[in-house]
This record gives C-alpha cells, structure tokens and sequence, in this order.
C-alpha cells in the first residue's frame, strides 16, 4: 500500500533539520519514492531559497513546526484539563471543613485559637464600655452646639462674630463723603408708617408657610427649608411637646413671630429682589426660625429624657 | 475533641463576664445617700447634675470638694466618671438625683429628681446643669453650661465659660469673663461688666422674642439679635471690636460716650425701618435704606466695626448723656 503524502510541516522541519534522525531517514527514503513528496519538497526547499535571500535578516517567516504544533497541542490539552477541574471543584463542606479542623488542631494551636478569639471578645467589651461611657457623658449631652449651627447654609451671616480684616478698616475719606452737623440727624423716610415693638407684629402680613412660596425659591432658601422640615418633624415626635401646653404655647407663639418675620421680609425680597441687604434679612429670619426649632427640639429631647 | 471544648469553654467565660463587666463599669452598684452628700475632687473638676424640675443652685468656693445638698431628702448618688482606679480625686463627677420612693437604679445621663438642689463645688470646676422647670443660679465657677425649659437662669462671676439656654425664662449674666452664649426664646437676655480673658473670645446673645440688653462690655466681639424683641447696647467700644447687633421687628439702640471712635454699616428694610444717630457719621455711603460712615479721631485700625441692622424698626446710635 502506498505511503500517505507527507505534510508541510513535517517537510519543512525536515528541512529545518528539526527531525529526530529516524525521522529525517524515514523523509528522505519517503520523497525518493514520492513523485508528489518529492516535488513539495523542492517547492518547500526553493521558498526557503528566496525568502532567505529576499528579506535576509529582517524577516524571519516559519512555518509552524511538527516540534511547536505538538508543544501547543500539548498546552492546549493542559489548559482544558485545569479549567474541567476548575468546573468540578466540589462544593464546601462545612462538616468536612470541621474535620479536617480539628484533625490538624493541635493543644497548642487549639489555645492559641481561642486566645485569638477571646481577645476579640474582650476588645468587643471594652469597645461596647467606651461607647457606653461616651453616650453618658455630659459634655456631649449638655454642651452639644445645637445643630442649627451645623445645618445653616452658607448666606447666613456669621454666628461667631469674627473681625474681619477688611471690615475692621474704616474707609478712607471718600469723594462723596459728606461731613454732617454734630446734632442729631434723623434719617426717617417719608411716608413711613413707624411701628412699634409692640404693634409691629400686627403690622406684619399674615403667616404665610414657606410652602406657599416654594414655587419661586432664593438660592439657599431651599436649605434653610429642608432643616426647618426636619426640624418640625424632630419637635411633632417629641411626646413631650404634646403633653407640656406651657412649652406648646411658647413654641405656638415664637413660631408665629419668626413665621411672620419671614413673610415680611419674603415681600420685601419681592418687591425689591435686587436688593442684597434684603435677601439677607430674610436669610436672618430663615436663620432666626431655624435656632428656635433648633433649640425648642433640643429642650424637648432633654425633657423627654427626663420622663423615660 | 478536647481542643473544642477548650475554645467552646472560653467562650462561654468570656461571654458571662461581659455583663458583670458593663455593670461594674457603670457603678451601678455603688450605695446611695439622701439628703446630703460630699466627694473630694480635682479643683477643676467637671461636675454635671441633671433634674426633671426644682431649682439649682451653684457656688464656687476654695475646697475642692463637691457638696450636694437637696431640699426635701431626695436620694442622692456622686458619681465618678473620669478613669476609675486612679488614686487622684475625680476630675469629673455625675450627681445623680431621684425622688424618695423613686427606687430606680438610676444611671449617668437620665434627668430625674424634682426637689430644689444647691452644689458647692470649686471655684475652677466646669458645671453642667438641667432643669426642665426651676431656675438655675450659678455664682463664681470657671465654667458653666446651663438649661432650664421654663426658669430663669442667674449667672454671676464665671471667670472662663458661659453657655446658658432657656426656652421662656429670662437669661442674666454679670461680673464675668471669657466665651459667652445666651440665648433664651420669649425670655428677656442681659449681660453686664463682662469682659474678655482671650483674643478670641465672643459673647453672642440671641432671642426670638425676648429683649436683649448689653451694659459695660469689654469684649471685642459681640452678637447680639432678636426676632421681634428690643436689642440695647450701652458702653464704650473696644478698641477695633466687632460688633453685630439686629432685630427684625425691633429696635436696636447702642449708647456710646461720645469718645468712641467707630465705622458703621447701618441697614434697614426700604420704606420699613430708619436710622436715628446723635454722631455727625462721616457718610461714604448713604440711602433709603444704608448708611455706612465712620466716626471718631482714632487711628484706622482703632476703629470698632458696628454691624446693625433692623428689618422694621428704628436703629438708633445715641450719645451717652455724661
């Protein structure tokens, strides 16, 4: 029976001298015989011929081995192997972990384990202890700033008064600076409605609730809204609150003078909503509702704490 | 096996020496005294008494001890809460109070007790007092840090720290120094011959619809507002103060010796509040609404800074009549 063709590969690594000598014999005898083997062999022999000598040292084109094909294969074949092992880990076992813990648990590791395990316990303790400690201190408890400090958007003014450098310098002399008589000046405004301290409130518009307004918001108003709601809803839960009409009544009534305060001021910012020094009144009065409900619903957690 | 026993065991040990631990931790073991008690403590001890009502009072004094003395036998716990096992007094003790037939175990933090109570503790000790309905007197302390729900609270000589906070009682405060925080809801605030220890220390004064009343302060930085109330500021400035009073509805009036030297920034509502001043302001700016000058001889870094506002009332810069 005639012998198969002999492929590329095993010609050019024949030719590449890559052949075991059996191998190299076995071709040799093989393209002798081979009309076919013999004339890819020529063909195989001539391309070396012309690359070697076209593209010399730059390129260096091989036809894969019978050497490397079976390296791959071989490589190939490992991979598959590792990835089916993967796929059939089997999964844990805690009774089989259990075993072959304490299987490998020796007196001295089973202490040391459980000296391990009992400094944990005992850095839990001491953690619960400090907490504890720190909750029933009464420098947190008394001394806390009230959180209206903390939740007041940037546009308030200051609640620390600090000097600041360039207020602190008087202006120097300028041009359209007028010299006034030394007697006493009276800058009231004409047509003006002077109120009193005690009808001002009556003169003030109605309350208005800032949902009533919500529609055109100032920067920063939205802020000053959000902490007053969590604010109220802080005070509503407050049972003490409900249950003290004196502390009712005094938040009922300072309520309605900060309320008012910002509705008086939310018209002036509407009729003249270019005008800074008017933004910033109704940012104070925001501020002023926010440090009342700040202060009432702080009082209230304290008295609460006190009938627990 | 023996192995897991062990861990199991230790476990166990650890997990019921928890509780004990926690509870000798708190002191809830310590017996009681009624009436009267007394503790040795640092002179600048931290003392903290919290009562659901009754009034309290606070006196400073050499010994360095705590006394507390209630008015109708309530039980009474002096409490250490700074790092237990030392030798050296305690810098900071909880007084515990609660009612005669109140058997309660009673703990750091709860408010209870409803009978008057008077403290004598250091002259440098920081206090911390609550009372839901009683007033609060405090004299000669470093440090204090009160609250009352509905009484007044009396503050006298405290020499470093004053934090006072009252919901409708008025708020007082005289002879002092340092920091100063006051504030009180419907209740009427004043402050006077208080001064400053350091740079930085402040008095700021708030209310909603109480009065605010300021007299002789020697303190560079001041704050004082009301929603609806009158703030009044009588005295000399401090030399390149800061001073920043308001009231929306109210008025603000400062009464200065006409040797002060100040610049001004001077606002109110358009068409709503005015501006009356006895001083001839040298004006650089001026309209319905603002004013802004300066007055005075003094070099321009003597200058105080006054910061005054009124939504719509009268703000008035008055000559002190000498």
């Amino acid at each position: 029976m005639k012998e198969m063709c002999i492929d590329e590969g095993v010609l050019q690594s024949y030719l590449d001298g890559e052949l075991s000598p059996e191998k190299m014999e076995w071709v040799a005898k093989h393209t002798v015989s081979c009309a076919a083997c013999a004339e890819s062999l020529r063909e195989a022999e001539s391309e070396n011929v012309f690359f070697a000598a076209a593209l010399a040292d730059d390129l260096n084109v091989a036809v894969p081995t019978e050497n490397l094909r079976t390296r791959l294969d071989a490589a190939i074949a490992e991979l598959r192997q590792t990835e089916n092992v993967v796929a059939q880990k089997p999964t844990w076992n805690f009774s089989a972990w259990l075993n072959s813990l304490f299987a490998s648990f020796t007196p001295q590791r089973a202490f040391a384990f459980a000296s391990i395990v009992a400094i944990i316990v005992f850095a839990a303790i001491f953690f619960v202890v400090m907490k504890d400690k720190r909750s029933a201190t009464p420098s947190n408890e008394v001394a806390r700033i009230p959180s209206s400090t903390t939740v007041s958007p940037t546009p308030v003014l200051n609640t620390t008064p600090q000097p600041s450098p360039s207020e602190a310098t008087p202006p120097k002399s300028p041009a359209s600076g007028t010299r006034m008589t030394p007697q006493r000046v009276n800058y009231r405004q004409q047509n003006r409605v002077r109120p009193k301290s005690s009808d001002a409130d009556s003169k003030l518009p109605e309350i208005v609730q800032p949902e009533q307004v919500a529609k055109d918001l100032l920067p920063g108003e939205k802020s000053y809204l959000k902490a007053i709601q969590s604010l109220e809803v802080a005070i509503k839960e407050s049972s003490d609150l409900n249950t003290s009409p004196a502390l009712r009544a005094e938040y009922e009534k300072n309520l309605a003078v900060v309320n008012q305060a910002i509705t008086a001021t939310r018209a002036a910012v509407k009729r003249q909503p270019g005008n800074a020094d008017t933004v910033e009144f109704l940012y104070t009065a925001y501020q002023s509702k926010v440090d009342l409900l700040s202060t009432v619903a702080d009082q209230a957690r304290l008295s609460a704490l006190s009938r627990e | 096996m023996k192995s897991s026993f062990l861990i199991v065991a230790i476990l166990l040990v650890c997990f019921a020496c928890a509780p004990e631990t926690l509870a000798r931790r708190r002191g809830d073991t310590k017996p009681l005294q009624r009436g009267d008690s007394t503790v040795q403590v640092d002179p600048t001890a931290t003392v903290s008494l919290c009562i659901e009502s009754g009034s309290i009072t606070v006196r400073g004094s050499d010994r360095a001890e705590v006394r507390v003395h209630s008015s109708d036998n309530a039980r009474i716990d002096v409490r250490r809460s700074d790092a237990k096992g030392t030798q050296s007094a305690p810098t900071r003790v909880d007084v515990l109070m609660s009612d005669p037939d109140d058997n309660r175990v009673m703990s750091i933090g709860e408010c209870r007790g409803s009978s008057d109570v008077r403290l004598d503790v250091p002259r440098g000790a920081t206090v911390y007092l609550t009372t839901r309905d009683g007033d609060l007197d405090v004299f000669d302390v470093a440090e204090v840090h009160a609250k009352s729900l509905s009484g007044n609270i009396i503050l006298s000589r405290i020499s470093k720290v004053t934090e006072a906070n009252s919901v409708s009682g008025d708020v007082s405060l005289e002879n002092s120094g340092g920091r100063v925080r006051l504030r009180s809801e419907s209740g009427n605030i004043e402050a006077s011959d208080v001064k400053t220890v350091e740079t930085n220390d402040f008095i700021i004064a708030n209310t909603t619809s109480g009065d605010v009343s300021l007299m002789r302060l020697n303190h560079p930085n001041v704050e004082a507002s009301s929603t609806s109330g009158n703030v009044t500021m009588t005295g000399a400035l401090a030399r390149g103060g800061h001073y920043e009073l308001g009231s929306m509805s109210g008025n603000v009036t400062l009464v200065m010796p006409e040797t002060v030297s100040f610049q001004v920034i001077a606002k109110v509502a358009p068409n709503s509040g005015e501006i009356v001043t006895d001083f001839p302001i040298k004006t650089s700016e001026f309209s319905q609404s603002r004013l802004v000058g300066t007055y005075g001889k003094a070099d321009a870094s003597s200058y105080a800074t006054l910061n005054v506002s009124v939504f719509s009332g009268t703000l008035r810069l008055r000559k002190k009549q000498m």
